[in-house]
């Protein structure tokens, strides 16, 4: 049978499959048990719940909840009409070279490591020496701790996001609007309808399908924040805005070793954020005919 | 047609997407100019846009470092085998996928889309890499993310463009599934493989957290843990070091800047080639199922 040959082909990355995502699937057991590495997954003392009560007993349960909704309520805020604000004003631009000169340095931050990233932000708004400072300064303010200060994580957080994704962002709106009957446009401007106007009810119509399934993706994403940029912005001096779930259970699991009890918070975030998914797609199903599955 | 005249709304919209270039282009353009600016001017504050006193110390320092080339060279290491992995990998799995007739097409892909919606999370996935014993082996680097349904769902959406009739002609020629896919395939699928490898370089080389975590062993560190160190901890290394660092006359804030060039160094080079590609690929990866 010619399919053994197909099945011998797909055979090592379907043991990579199993190996890097399956087991670990299986491993979320640990959350139910009291892990002991020694014993592994299958031996461990199971323990039921107790790694999810512990957690909403935790101190700094409802802190680290409420930064991680808020964190991404805000990024939201900002970083999903960004790209398509940028999309719509690239679609006017009418000289070909200059929208494609707009485009070859926004996409640009998108391939900078989030190292750099942090690194540039951090030379930038260095509490001495950064040149933020030294411009606050001489308009007659004073030195800002940008690092150190609660205050100002979040909008550095979401600052940098833009600063790196909206460029890259947009692409997707772009491929949408080139998918937009031109005719439409002719006819509108027959019509004698202003750019506004065709903006308002051609363009935006003609995106609505992109636009929603992109909101439904990122409703999954509500309880998970970029938490590799923020170990890197994040100080101990910032926790009471910065710390998130995520870091937390990084934090917990793996920088002091209660293996259990940050898995068992890790799987509470999986599962919140399906359900997430799910209620946006089932509601976008509802009131539109826009749904990922 | 006619030409629309260019109107005031022209104005406000072209200036504002320079305003944005401009405020995208500073941080970059001010992190060239402070690597190659004198440590005096800089730590006086008077680098602003260009190069004050212009020297290449700092990338003297840089290059003087043995940590710096050993991160350097792992994460060459680094990024072409996770690359190869992830392109012959995905291209394995994808490939049956692509063919009609297989059976295990539809039970194989729901194996793979699962993985797309459930994980085990970060300590379950550590505790299986830990087990495997693959702590402090390159192969961390390497394998783990090498099979992912996103690319597997591009691979074969590519793979089932391709006309059928020349898979036909080959099987007619008494070739197998391993032949055609190398003979045929492959050399058709060039430029999807040129932009995925493109994109596994990228990815490999700006991560940082699986390092973090699965390598313990400061020999075995990619340039993008150097570089936190150097940058988030602020760790500028060895007594010998700053001892070195007073000789060349050079600064922390030099140094950093001179470090982040050099690590930018190879994805600015393979950005022309990848911005050729990715609005395809953004979109291929946008369609449903």
């Amino acid at each position: 049978m010619r399919d053994r040959e197909l099945y011998a082909m797909c055979l090592a990355p379907l043991v990579m499959v199993v190996v890097f995502r399956y087991l670990p699937i299986y491993g979320i057991v640990m959350a139910f048990e009291r892990y002991t590495p020694s014993k592994g997954f299958f031996h461990s003392e199971f323990v039921g719940l107790k790694y999810f009560i512990q957690f909403f007993r935790d101190p700094f349960c409802f802190r680290i909840i409420k930064n991680t909704v808020l964190l991404s309520l805000y990024s939201l805020l900002w970083t999903f009409p960004a790209p398509i604000l940028l999309a719509l004003l690239l679609n006017e631009v009418r000289h070909a070279r200059y929208k494609k000169l707009v485009q070859t340095v926004t996409y640009l931050p998108h391939f900078i490591s989030v190292v750099i990233l942090v690194g540039l932000m951090k030379e930038l708004f260095s509490s001495v020496d950064g040149i933020v400072n030294r411009l606050i300064v001489a308009l007659g303010g004073s030195a800002v701790n940008f690092f150190s200060e609660p205050g100002w994580f979040r909008s550095l957080y979401i600052g940098s996001s833009l600063w790196q994704g909206v460029g890259y962002g947009s692409i997707i709106y772009l491929a949408a609007l080139a998918g937009i009957d031109m005719e439409q446009y002719e006819a509108a401007r027959i019509d004698g309808a202003n750019r506004l106007q065709k903006i308002l009810y051609i363009t935006l119509p003609g995106i609505m399908p992109t636009t929603v399934i992109l909101l439904i993706m990122r409703m999954g994403s509500l309880f998970s924040n970029d938490f590799q940029k923020i170990l890197l912005m994040y100080s101990p001096a910032t926790y009471s805005t910065a710390d998130v779930i995520s870091t937390y259970t990084y934090r917990y699991g793996l920088e002091n070793s209660n293996y259990s009890y940050a898995a068992a918070i890790g799987l509470m975030l999986s599962v919140i954020s399906f359900v997430f998914v799910w209620g946006a797609n089932a509601f976008s199903k509802k009131v539109s005919e826009n749904s990922l599955w | 047609m006619k030409k629309n005249r260019f109107g005031f709304g022209d104005i406000v919209i072209y200036g504002v997407l320079l305003a944005l270039m401009l405020v995208i282009l500073f941080p970059m353009i001010y992190i060239v100019s402070i690597s190659f600016s004198d440590t005096g001017a800089v730590s006086r504050g008077e680098v602003v846009l260009l190069p004050v006193e212009f020297n290449i110390d700092a990338y003297k320092y840089v290059f003087r470092d043995a940590r710096f080339g050993r991160a350097y060279a792992n994460s060459i290491f680094y990024a072409a085998g996770s690359t190869v992995a992830s392109v012959l990998l995905t291209g394995l799995m994808a490939y049956p996928l692509s063919v009609d007739s297989f059976s295990g097409r539809r039970p194989l892909t729901i194996v793979l889309m699962i993985t797309m919606f459930f994980g085990g999370g970060m300590i379950p996935t550590y505790m299986v890499i830990k087990n495997l014993g693959l702590l402090d082996n390159p192969l961390v680097m390497m394998l783990p993310g090498a099979v992912s349904a996103y690319n597997v769902i591009i691979y074969r959406t590519f793979f089932q463009n391709i006309p059928a009739a020349l898979r036909e002609a080959a099987y007619i020629d008494g070739a197998g599934h391993f032949k055609i896919f190398w003979k045929v395939i492959v050399p058709l699928s060039k430029p999807l493989l040129a932009t995925m490898s493109l994109f596994a370089i990228v990815g490999s080389w700006n991560s940082y957290f699986d390092a973090l975590i699965y390598l313990n062993d400061s020999k075995m560190q990619p340039l993008s843990l150097y570089l936190r160190q150097l940058i988030v901890n602020m760790d500028m290394s060895s007594q010998g070091m700053r001892d070195i660092m007073v000789q060349i006359n050079v600064n922390p804030r030099t140094i950093r800047a001179a470090t982040m060039i050099v690590a930018m160094l190879p994805i600015m080079c393979v950005y022309p080639f990848l911005q050729k590609y990715f609005a395809s690929g953004v979109m291929i990866g946008s369609v449903k199922g």
